[in-house]
């Protein structure tokens, strides 16, 4: 195939919006994660030498935010265990199994809001982060990254939060330093207008 | 390879087997194990919620330690001869069954009726079966440390299928918790005779052998195929020599 016929295929590959079929609040204020276009990656110590980087490959949600009164609004995520991706086959099987997250038994890692406050110009979200069958709160400050259109309106956020894995249960390795305790989470959210 | 965790996953059940194996013999190796197994679970990972806890919240891999707990203890009363013949066979079969159920649970709660009914039926049947296998075996064989020498084998190649497969450094910890107690236990023939399993241990034995094994296949990664072959070793010591009429 020439290349003037191929270019406009993969352009719309790229371009078209990944979340269609995103579950949909009802509401002006009301979005849902747009799956193709939000990132979650996480970083760890490795042998107390170099931060190691992973990432989850799929993160769904809903998200209802009036920027005149955030304190109303409320983030439900939903991550995938077996979305984990750490460019080794091997080392994901561990992460999924029961020395981490235990995959089997706890599918999906959760977060649900609980208090949402202004904090600058940023936004302070509270909740409830539940890992490896554990549940705990964590606050996380979230920066606005843009909105335009694109398809339909879209608005971003970016929030980067630490947790301790073995508040979690998750502490292989954590004795010998082998790989942190800390575990700093980077989440990126592109949000869509849910499909009525 | 990190010792730290190898050593808490072992010392806890050598020292309560060399401790009680040596004042009480090998009758009280189950009640050594089952101590030995919780508190090298409670050093490698955390205390395990108590059971009445652990029905409104599932966890596979604490539910196996408590049926195994309980296996121990139907061990401990038919050394003692408090729980024997069909009754304790029957028991074994019972604890069996309900231990596949347990350790299952949560992961079962995702699962349709069919695969539920399939997958907890099996590995109920398969355990319970187990359970018995060993019994006859242990009941059948000469007594001796042969027996206990096969044991200490079949657990450690247990522990080994499940790190090595199954991707679990905690199940294949706490399964060579389980073997390292049983040989310690025969470390003590060399000062006190005589050391010898018995029915009663097979009851025990059985249930742990088909519980880890299902807990790898289930909770980690340890392919279907590798679990129904070393599922099926124990019939190896069915060859071990017999008691002389």
């Amino acid at each position: 195939m020439k290349l003037h016929l191929l270019l406009p295929v993969l352009l719309a590959a790229f371009t078209v919006p990944a979340t269609l079929d995103a579950p949909a609040p009802a509401g002006d204020h009301d979005w849902a994660v747009d799956t193709g276009h939000s990132s979650v990656v996480f970083r760890v110590k490795h042998a107390n030498v170099a931060n190691f980087y992973g990432v989850f490959n799929e993160i769904r949600g809903t998200v209802s935010l009036d920027p005149q009164a955030p304190e109303k609004g409320a983030v439900s995520l939903v991550i995938p265990v077996a979305s984990v991706a750490t460019r080794d086959g091997k080392r994901d099987d561990h992460l999924k199994g029961p020395d981490f997250f235990n995959a089997k038994e706890n599918p999906d890692i959760t977060f649900t809001s609980t208090k949402i406050g202004k904090k600058g110009d940023a936004l302070e979200v509270t909740g409830d982060l539940e890992l490896a069958g554990e549940k705990k709160p964590v606050t996380m400050t979230v920066q606005k990254t843009g909105e335009g259109d694109f398809y339909g309106p879209r608005v971003g956020y970016e929030a980067t939060f630490t947790i301790k894995r073995s508040e979690f249960g998750m502490d292989y390795g954590v004795a010998r330093n082998a790989l942190g305790d800390e575990v700093t989470v980077m989440v990126g959210l592109e949000l869509v207008k849910p499909k009525k | 390879m990190d010792l730290v965790p190898v050593l808490q996953g072992t010392l806890p059940p050598i020292a309560a087997a060399l401790l009680l194996v040596s004042l009480g013999g090998a009758r009280l190796l189950p009640l050594a194990a089952g101590l030995g197994l919780l508190v090298a679970y409670g050093l490698l990972k955390r205390w395990p919620d108590p059971p009445t806890e652990l029905w409104f919240a599932p966890n596979g891999t604490e539910w196996l330690l408590w049926c195994l707990a309980a296996a121990a203890v139907l061990a401990l009363l038919e050394h003692f001869r408090l729980w024997r013949g069909r009754l304790a066979a029957g028991s074994a079969v019972l604890l069996g069954g309900l231990g596949a159920w347990l350790v299952l649970a949560k992961v079962a709660a995702r699962w349709p009726l069919a695969e539920t009914l399939l997958h907890v039926g099996l590995g109920g049947l398969v355990t319970a079966g187990l359970a018995l296998l060993l019994r006859a075996s242990l009941h059948r064989a000469r007594p001796g440390l042969l027996p206990a020498i096969a044991v200490t084998v079949l657990l450690s190649a247990d522990a080994a299928l499940l790190v090595g497969f199954g991707g679990s450094a905690l199940l294949g910890q706490l399964c060579g918790a389980l073997a390292a107690a049983v040989g310690a236990g025969l470390g003590t023939a060399l000062w006190r005779r005589p050391f010898a399993l018995g029915p009663g241990d097979g009851t025990w034995l059985g249930i742990a052998h088909g519980l880890f094994l299902l807990a790898g296949v289930h909770l980690a990664s340890l392919p279907w195929l590798v679990a129904v072959f070393a599922a099926a070793a124990p019939a190896l010591l069915l060859v071990l020599p017999g008691r002389t009429k």
